[in-house]
C-alpha cells in the first residue's frame, strides 16, 4: 500500500508538471500578453516592465523559471495586482471556495445518496418520478439561472437571505445551493441506477433467501455494492466544487478563487493563471488519490501490490 | 400424510407484466417426502425455478401467486407473511442458486457469509456462528479451512464458491434444500462432486432435496423421484424408473431422446424437440406441447388432457395417448418401454 501510494505520488508530480507545461504553451499562444492591456505604454516604459517581470527571456528560460520557482513552492508575483504575489492572493480566495464547496459537498453526499436509494426502493412511485424530474432540472438548468432566481425569490421576494457578500452563514446558502446543483442531481441518478443494478444481483437474493430482513438486504448486501460507482465520482466532483465557480461567485458577490482564475485568464495575468492551474492540478490529483485508496476499504477485490 | 413434508396443491403463478399476465405456473401439484430426493426438469421456460421462487415466496415484482397451496410441514405458506416468511427461510427452507459466481456477496467474507444466517436464525454470537461456519466449511470439504474462512468470494474457484453456498444453505440444519440447477454452470468434474456432496449431506443431516434442472442425467444421480414440467404445468411425474425405463408423455421421450450419451458404440445423432415452448401470455387451451407433438391429435388441441395414472397410482402422465379410446400409435407404444437410451 505505501509502495503504491509513494508510485502514485511521483505519477502524481508528472502530471502536475505536463498540466504547467500544457498551460505555459497555451497561454503564451493566445493572443496578447500582460501588456495589451489599458493605454499603450510608452516603449521605454514597457521594455522596463518587461525586464522587471522577465518577459523578455525567451520563452524556454521564462518557462524554466517557472519550473525553478515551482519547486520552491513560490507562485510568482501577480501581473496585474501590484505588489502582491499569486500565493497571497490564492490564500485569500480559497478560503470561500473552500467553505463553500466543502458544505456544498456534505450536502451532496447526504442529501444525493439519500435521495438516490430512495427514488430506486420506489421505483416508478411517485416519489421516484418527482425526484427524477426534479434531478433532471438540476442537471439542466444552468447555475446562474438558479442563482438569479434563488436572489429573486429568497432575497428580493421573502427577504430571508442576503444577496451579497459572505458574511454570515446565511450568504452562503444560495452559493452552496447552487454551486452543487448539477452534482446534486448527478449523483442521486447515479445512486438510483446504482442500487438499482445491485438489487437485480444474485447475491441479493442469496441474502433474502438466507431469512435476512429487507432493511439488512439493503443496508448490509446491497448499499455497499451500489456506493462504489457513487465513490469513483465523488473524488473529481469534490475537487471541483472546492475550486470555486466562476458564475456563482459573480452573482452572489464572493471573492472566491472561482472568479479569480477566470479574471486572471481575461488579463493576461500569466502568474496568477500557472499558480491557479497548479493548485487546482495538485487538488484533483489529491481528491483521486483519495478516492482510489478509499476503494481498498469499500471493495476487497481492489489490491494495489 | 406425516411423512410429507412439502405438499403443492394446483399452485399457480403469474407475472403481471404491461403486456398482459403471463402464467408461469398454471397449476401444479406435487410433493416431496420427509428425506426424500425430488428432481423438477423441464427447459428454459418451462416454470422450474418459479416454482422454486414460489415456494420461498422470493418472487419479484411483478411476480406473484395467484392460487394454490404450498402445504410445509401443514402449514400453508401462500399466506404467510414476509416476516414469518424471513424465520422459515434459511431456516427450514434453504436454496442453492444457479451460478455460484455472482451468488455470493463480493464484498464480504465467505466466513461472514456463512455466519450470517446462523447468527440470524441460531441465535448464536458472532463468534459462535464463525465457529460453526468453520465447522460447515469442512464439512464441504474446503481444503484449509481456518485460512479459507477469511477469504473473499474472489478468491474462490466457481466449484468452491458452489461449496461455500452448500454450507450457507445447510448451516442452519434445514429441512428442504431447494436447489436450483446448482451445477449448470460449473465444469463436469466439478459437477459429479457437487452432486455427490449433496447426496452425502443430504442423508448425513436428514435433509429433504428438491432438485431443479434441466439435465436428466443429474436427476438420475440423485433422485428418487422426477417431477417433468412443460409450458408451466407438470406433464408427467414418477419414480426415477418410471420416467427412465417407462415414460408415458411423448414430452418426456423426447428428453429422454435428446440426452447423449457416451457408452453407445454407435455414431448417433441427438434427436432435438421440433419447435419452441409456448408463450404463456397465451397459454394453449389444450396440451402446451400439442404444437411440438408428433403423435398430436385433435383433442390435444382444444382440450388440456387430465392425469392418466399408472395401476399403482405412483406414476402420472398427462397425455390424451392414455386414454382407453385413443388409437393406437405403433411408434409411441414402442417407445412406451422405454426409450432405449442411446437409440
Amino acid at each position: 500500500m505505501a509502495k503504491y501510494i509513494v508510485k502514485r505520488i511521483i505519477s502524481a508530480i508528472i502530471t502536475i508538471w505536463f498540466i504547467m507545461t500544457l498551460t505555459f504553451i497555451l497561454m503564451n499562444s493566445i493572443p496578447g500578453d500582460p501588456m495589451s492591456m489599458g493605454k499603450a505604454l510608452q516603449p521605454e516604459v514597457e521594455a522596463a516592465v518587461r525586464a522587471k517581470y522577465g518577459l523578455d527571456k525567451p520563452l524556454i528560460e521564462q518557462y524554466l523559471t517557472y519550473l525553478k520557482n515551482y519547486t520552491h513552492g513560490d507562485f510568482g508575483v501577480s501581473f496585474q495586482k501590484i505588489g502582491l504575489t499569486t500565493n497571497r492572493i490564492i490564500a485569500d480566495g480559497f478560503p470561500y471556495s473552500l467553505k463553500i464547496g466543502g458544505w456544498s459537498s456534505l450536502f451532496i453526499i447526504v442529501a444525493g445518496i439519500g435521495f438516490g436509494i430512495i427514488s430506486a426502493l420506489k421505483q416508478n412511485k411517485i416519489p421516484d418520478r418527482v425526484m427524477m424530474i426534479v434531478s433532471t432540472l438540476g442537471a439542466t438548468v444552468p447555475s446562474f439561472v438558479f442563482a438569479t432566481l434563488f436572489l429573486y425569490v429568497f432575497n428580493r421576494k421573502l427577504g430571508w437571505v442576503p444577496s451579497f457578500g459572505a458574511g454570515t452563514w446565511k450568504h452562503y446558502i444560495g452559493p452552496v445551493l447552487c454551486i452543487g446543483m448539477f452534482s446534486l442531481a448527478y449523483v442521486t441518478r447515479l445512486t438510483r441506477t446504482s442500487v438499482l443494478d445491485v438489487l437485480q444481483q444474485d447475491y441479493i437474493r442469496t441474502a433474502r433467501a438466507k431469512g435476512l430482513s429487507e432493511g439488512v438486504v439493503i443496508i448490509k448486501h446491497a448499499l455497499r455494492n451500489a456506493l462504489i460507482p457513487v465513490v469513483t465520482y465523488l473524488g473529481p466532483m469534490i475537487a471541483s466544487l472546492i475550486t470555486g465557480s466562476f458564475v456563482v461567485e459573480k452573482v452572489f458577490g464572493i471573492a472566491g478563487i472561482g472568479s479569480l482564475f477566470t479574471t486572471s485568464i481575461t488579463n493576461r495575468d500569466y502568474t496568477l493563471i500557472m499558480g491557479i492551474t497548479v493548485f487546482f492540478g495538485i487538488f484533483i490529483v489529491i481528491a483521486t488519490l483519495i478516492v482510489d485508496v478509499l476503494y481498498v476499504f469499500i471493495d476487497p477485490r481492489i489490491k494495489y501490490d | 400424510m406425516s411423512d410429507k413434508l412439502l405438499e403443492v396443491k394446483d399452485l399457480r403463478t403469474s407475472f403481471f407484466t404491461h403486456l398482459g399476465e403471463v402464467k408461469a405456473i398454471r397449476g401444479i401439484s406435487f410433493d416431496v417426502e420427509k428425506g426424500e430426493s425430488i428432481g423438477i426438469v423441464g427447459e428454459s421456460g418451462s416454470g422450474k425455478s418459479v416454482t422454486s421462487l414460489s415456494i420461498m415466496k422470493l418472487l419479484l415484482y411483478p411476480g406473484k401467486i395467484v392460487g394454490g397451496e404450498i402445504l410445509f410441514n401443514g402449514e400453508d405458506l401462500v399466506n404467510k407473511t414476509n416476516k414469518d416468511m424471513m424465520a422459515i427461510r434459511g431456516n427450514e427452507i434453504a436454496m442453492i442458486f444457479q451460478d455460484p459466481m455472482t451468488s455470493l456477496n463480493p464484498v464480504y467474507t465467505i466466513g461472514d457469509q456463512i455466519a450470517e444466517a446462523i447468527m440470524k436464525h441460531q441465535k448464536l454470537s458472532r463468534k459462535e456462528a464463525h465457529e460453526r461456519a468453520l465447522e460447515m466449511l469442512k464439512l464441504v470439504n474446503i481444503p484449509d479451512p481456518e485460512k479459507r474462512i477469511h477469504n473473499f468470494p474472489h478468491e474462490f474457484s466457481g466449484g468452491m464458491r458452489q461449496r461455500a453456498m452448500i454450507a450457507i444453505a445447510l448451516s442452519c440444519q434445514p429441512q428442504l434444500l431447494i436447489a436450483d440447477e446448482p451445477t449448470t454452470a460449473l465444469d463436469v468434474t466439478i459437477q459429479a462432486q457437487i452432486l455427490d456432496l449433496m447426496k452425502s449431506l443430504n442423508a448425513k443431516l436428514d435433509t429433504s432435496t428438491m432438485l431443479i434442472t434441466h439435465d436428466l442425467g443429474v436427476v438420475a444421480d440423485v433422485c428418487s423421484r422426477v417431477v417433468v414440467m412443460y409450458g408451466g404445468l407438470i406433464m408427467e411425474k414418477g419414480s426415477i424408473r418410471d420416467i427412465y425405463y417407462e415414460p408415458r408423455h411423448p414430452y418426456t421421450m423426447g428428453l429422454l431422446k435428446s440426452i447423449p450419451k457416451v457408452a453407445s458404440d454407435e455414431k448417433q445423432r441427438l434427436i432435438p424437440i421440433p419447435g419452441t415452448p409456448p408463450d404463456l401470455l397465451n397459454p394453449p387451451t389444450g396440451c402446451p406441447f400439442y404444437a411440438r407433438c408428433e403423435y398430436a391429435m385433435r383433442i390435444c388441441n382444444t382440450q388440456q388432457p387430465p392425469y392418466f395414472k399408472s395401476e399403482d397410482g405412483k406414476h402420472e402422465s398427462m397425455c390424451w395417448l392414455l386414454h382407453p379410446d385413443a388409437p393406437k400409435n405403433e411408434k409411441y407404444e414402442l417407445l412406451k418401454g422405454g426409450v432405449k437410451i442411446g437409440k
